[in-house]
């Protein structure tokens, strides 16, 4: 009987036996590892969502607190005054020519900024009643530190409170299509004839209207008065419904692929039921792929959420996201006098390109020859 | 030659794939991989199936095992408790009875083992589908099997990507072995491999076939390892057998020009014996549109009129020697040489 | 006997001497050769042979100098001389994609590959592409050049080569489509064919026809052919001279009839026991144990000690062993302890 090659001198055992024990995922990790870039991405998203938990914590008003004294008011300076570290009151002034407000910061008033403090109430996790934040100033005086916006509402407050929406709407309607689109594809891919035909042909009618009018009359039919939460949801079922498509095509494909391989006829051969064989072959090999497919889909489903927003008509007024925070900023005046209005676009792109970051690491990593 | 000697008999096989086209998927034309041939394999013999690609050798062992539906045909199995059967018209409970006993091993030992399992899962499977073990039992049955084709059963718990091509061949053969199969189809198993590796796996076939007293439908494309493996051998041509005889006969007094043709071209091993092929005429015909008559007649040198306008059936000749060809009787054709039988010996250092 | 030849002649085609290349990789660096010498003489077929892993492409690919960018060459020299008697050129001396390198490649030194669709650019016709490398080295003059594209697919032996010459690659079958290579490679009638296993893709009865024209054709032309293959049968009925390779080395070097008849190698010798022979061997094949070692790891000594039966403990896993001749009257060189 001829000799397993791990049993000759040359290979050194332990380091064969240590890159044999490791699952293929892991050997995807540690080849994701290696681009520094995507794994920059993974860890700005990993920060991004940890903020978003504890966003109204961290919050240090509610996204709708009015206050005129504020308006437009500029981003808070903090200085330590007295060992303390403390913001200012600033005095308001009208510009009469302009017909601005004008605001200048009264270095004799320090408002020390207390940690750990009461205001308003809201449910941490949507689950736990709470009324701490981080931090917070005098009762009567506010603290912007990324500065308010015409009403006076906080823009740090707005950023934290909008992340809620815009991190999780995009990417909840990226699982859902996901999941629609596996469970299409891998039918349409492992069965073939005539079920793959008529799924194929129903997914080219879906694809052929134009996307962008599809999308705004489904957004514009919505329920104009109903409450976020169910606009949320509805508006997470028509990114979903739009994005399964093109997922369902490429599970479908690599189904295809899996299904003609060897490994699978071997499983045909000792009797393997379409449900074994779909869930120990085909579904596992297609797994990385679906992810990846689904970490470059939620981007643009982020960035659709933002456009319906911006339009009026995804997420309305007043509830908050970024992409209604851009619609707020989409005046040159506030582009040239009030420049913190465009940080939600900001945040936006850092968000999108550290998906993108993310997906195209992943898609490295996944298939290191494509 | 008693019946119950029989393992495998094969009538009529079909498989034809269509051929579809435009936005509705109409099927317009057929290619008949496999156009109807007849063969029987005995029990615990090796049939060599061989023949240049596109032939449908594949596809009719492959149809055996029903991993491709056959199109028509008998498939009759002589299984041990269900008697004999056409596979070909099993429902889903039997077959799934009867698959056990017919299993396969393939060509390429890197897509033939799913990179997500590990060896003792992938080489566990067919046990745990037809509920044969579970839990250390499975792990015991497992390593023995591991065991068996020269893999060290420590190596259950690591992937394939940690072994060469002739390893994960025994992988792939353990698999294979795991349900005690009667007959094994081996789609060119070693023709992904290096020379060395070769030799181990044809090596460890026989002696796995010596053990088991298995029977194996061995499909290949290289004429010296199927005159090595095979007691007799079956040659196709574009979807048809032309001639299957025992090994010897076939090899040395070949009946079908084919035969004849693919026998003069194998490249042999020995500088001594170096021959001119024989020049056939065109190309192999297309399956999805053969030519009329015997389909090997516009590049056969001996063709007649009658070889134009009647396809020539697989007639016994004697001694189970078959020949699809008009003259088969009537033609004086050349096989091959025995190579010089060189007598070579490890050197030993002289001191 | 079909062929008596020596090396002892001093007209050499290529000479290779102690050629390095080691390719950097995310995983580590895999000497793939470690210090290669051979010599190609003047027109003949020199076949290199070995299993996977063993460098015999690579060695093809950087006497092209076409080596993947990866591929470092750190040492060695690749003499190369056109005519008898004539200039001999250090080829490692021209930059990759300097003039003169591409002087000769396609001139003066013609490659031919296992997979012709990867070499035959789909979007050409075959005469387009024949042409062009007419165009490129010999005659500006269309007519010319078409007529010389015809020629030469009629020497490949295309049965109707005006129409082959129209035809698109993926219109021609395998075979028909190692022919268009092999014409194309032929267009500038070079003083060295490259064949990197030219016929491993093919049937066998194709096989037989193609490996048939080439020898035809060489002894027309009398381009000597370097000849890589793993098949020891396409060897026997092909090459005139064989080097057999393992793990980036030449191993043995010797007429083909030696290496057949009188193999001295052990691993030769076991190479040549693991194949089936018609009509000779039945029931077990003599097999080398254990597999080629993977490419990043080092072996000291010999590099087939590790598998090889008659080792010497003590020598050969340390003392890497030196080329020896020997038959010096027919050229027979071995790098094994046992003949030092």
């Amino acid at each position: 009987m001829a000799v397993d090659a791990t049993q000759l001198p040359h290979t050194t055992a332990t380091q064969v036996e240590d890159v044999g024990q490791i699952p293929q995922w892991q050997l995807m990790v540690r080849r994701f590892r290696k681009s520094k870039l995507s794994v920059g991405g993974m860890y700005v998203l990993i920060v991004m969502y940890t903020i978003m938990l504890f966003s109204d914590f961290l919050a240090p008003y509610d996204h709708n607190r009015l206050d005129s004294n504020y308006a437009w008011g500029p981003p808070s300076q903090v200085k330590t005054v007295n060992g303390q570290l403390s913001t200012f009151a600033l005095k308001q002034t009208l510009d009469t020519e302009r017909l601005q407000w004008l605001y200048v910061v009264d270095e004799s008033h320090p408002l020390p900024i207390h940690f750990f403090v009461q205001g308003y109430e809201y449910h941490f996790l949507g689950i736990f009643p709470s009324k701490l934040h981080l931090f917070g100033v005098e009762d009567g005086f506010q603290i912007n530190l990324l500065g308010a916006d015409k009403d006076g509402k906080d823009v740090l407050s707005r950023l934290l409170k909008g992340s809620q929406i815009s991190l999780t709407l995009g990417f909840v309607g990226v699982v859902i299509s996901v999941i629609i689109g596996s469970i299409v594809g891998t039918a349409s891919g492992y069965f073939g004839g005539a079920i793959d035909n008529m799924i194929q042909r129903v997914i080219e009618l879906l694809r052929s209207f134009p996307d962008i009018p599809l999308f705004l009359s489904l957004a514009a039919a919505l329920p104009q008065n109903a409450p976020v939460e169910v606009r949320f949801f509805l508006i997470t079922m028509i990114i979903a419904v739009i994005g399964w498509t093109g997922l369902a095509r490429e599970v479908r494909g690599k189904v295809m692929s899996y299904r003609n391989a060897d490994y699978t006829a071997a499983s045909v051969a000792a009797g393997g039921s379409h449900w074994h064989i779909i869930t120990r072959h085909l579904i596992p090999n297609s797994l990385s792929h679906i992810i990846v497919v689904g970490t470059l889909a939620i981007p643009a489903a982020i960035g659709s959420e933002t456009a319906l927003s911006f339009l009026g008509l995804g997420i309305l007024p007043p509830a908050v996201s970024w992409g209604v925070m851009v619609r707020d900023a989409q005046t040159i005046e506030a582009i040239t006098t009030y420049p913190w209005m465009l940080l939600p676009v900001l945040v936006l792109i850092i968000t999108v390109l550290s998906f993108y970051l993310l997906g195209d690491g992943i898609r490295d990593a996944v298939d290191p020859y494509a | 030659m008693t019946t119950d000697d029989m393992l495998l008999e094969v009538r009529g096989l079909k498989k034809h794939f269509p051929i579809r086209s435009g936005f509705l998927r109409r099927v317009t034309g057929t290619v008949k991989a496999v156009d109807g041939i007849d063969f029987h394999i005995k029990k615990g013999e090796t049939l060599g199936l061989v023949g240049e690609s596109g032939c449908g050798k594949s596809t009719a062992g492959r149809a055996l095992l029903r991993l491709h539906e056959p199109t028509a045909g008998e498939i009759i199995f002589n299984d041990p408790t269900l008697g004999k059967v056409d596979v070909a018209k099993l429902d889903r409970t039997t077959m799934l009875k009867l698959r056990p006993n017919m299993q396969i091993i393939f060509q390429d030992p890197f897509t033939s083992l799913n990179p997500r399992l590990t060896v003792g899962q992938i080489v566990g499977e067919p046990l745990e589908i037809q509920h044969r073990a579970s839990g250390s039992e499975l792990i015991d049955r497992v390593a023995e099997l591991l065991n068996e084709v020269g893999i060290r059963p420590e190596n259950m718990s690591r992937y394939p990507h940690a072994f060469s091509g002739g390893q994960r061949q025994r992988i792939g053969i353990a698999r294979a072995l795991a349900l005690n199969p009667k007959l094994i189809v081996c789609d060119e198993p070693v023709s992904a491999l290096d020379v060395s590796i070769q030799a181990q796996v044809l090596n460890l076939l026989g002696e796995l076939q010596a053990k088991y007293g298995l029977a194996y439908l061995f499909v290949g494309h290289d004429l010296s390892v199927i005159e090595h493996i095979s007691d007799r051998v079956a040659v196709m041509y574009v979807g048809y057998i032309v001639e299957m005889a025992k090994t010897d006969k076939l090899y040395f007094t070949p009946k079908h020009p084919y035969t004849e043709a693919l026998l003069n071209a194998i490249p042999k091993a020995d500088p001594r014996m170096r021959t001119r092929p024989i020049r056939l005429q065109g190309e192999v015909p297309s399956p999805a549109n053969p030519p009329s008559g015997c389909y090997f007649h516009p590049r056969c040198r001996y063709a007649k009129d009658i070889c134009k306008q009647e396809r020539p059936p697989l007639q016994d000749i004697g001694d189970e020697h078959f020949v699809a060809c008009h003259f088969a009787k009537e033609l004086s054709l050349v096989g091959v040489q025995p190579l010089n039988d060189i007598k070579l010996e490890m050197p030993v250092k002289k001191s | 006997m079909t062929n008596q030849s020596t090396t002892t002649t001093t007209d050499d085609v290529v000479r290779v001497e102690d050629l390095k290349v080691n390719f950097y990789t995310q995983l580590g660096v895999v000497r793939a050769l470690n210090g290669v010498s051979f010599n190609i003489p003047r027109g003949k077929v020199l076949g290199i042979v070995g299993e996977s892993g063993c460098g015999k492409s690579i060695t093809g690919m950087s006497i092209m100098q076409l080596v993947a960018s990866a591929g470092k060459t750190e040492g060695g020299k690749i003499l190369f001389n056109e005519s008898a008697g004539g200039n001999q050129v250090n080829i490692l001396d021209y930059e990759r994609n300097s003039p003169e390198m591409r002087k000769i490649r396609g001139n003066n030194i013609s490659m031919i590959f296992q997979e012709p669709m990867s070499s035959l650019n789909p979007c050409y016709t075959i005469s387009d592409q024949i042409e062009e490398a007419i165009r490129l080295h010999q005659t500006n003059d269309n007519v010319e050049s078409r007529k010389r594209a015809i020629d030469v697919l009629t020497k490949v032996g295309m049965p109707n080569p005006d129409r082959i010459a129209d035809s698109f690659p993926h219109e021609l079958s395998g075979g028909m489509r190692q022919r268009a290579m092999i014409a194309m490679a032929l267009s500038c009638t070079p003083t060295l064919l490259i064949a990197d296993e030219p016929t491993t893709a093919l049937d066998v009865t194709t096989e037989a026809s193609i490996l048939d024209l080439m020898r035809e054709l060489q002894s027309e032309i009398g381009t000597s052919i370097m000849f890589i293959t793993h098949n020891m049968g396409v060897v026997a009925q092909m090459c005139d001279e064989v080097a057999v390779m393992y793990l980036g080395r030449v191993v043995e070097r010797a007429t083909v009839d030696d290496i057949f008849y009188e193999p001295r190698h052990p691993y030769t010798i076991a190479l040549l026991q693991s194949i089936p022979r018609l009509g000779r061997t039945k029931g077990r094949l003599a097999s080398i144990e254990g597999s080629v070692p993977d490419p990043y790891s080092r072996v000291s000594g010999c590099p087939f000690h590790p598998r090889c039966p008659v080792a010497i403990k003590g020598v050969c896993d340390t003392i890497l062993p030196e080329e020896t001749i020997v038959d010096a009257a027919k050229g027979h060189t071995v790098r094994c302890h046992l003949y030092s």
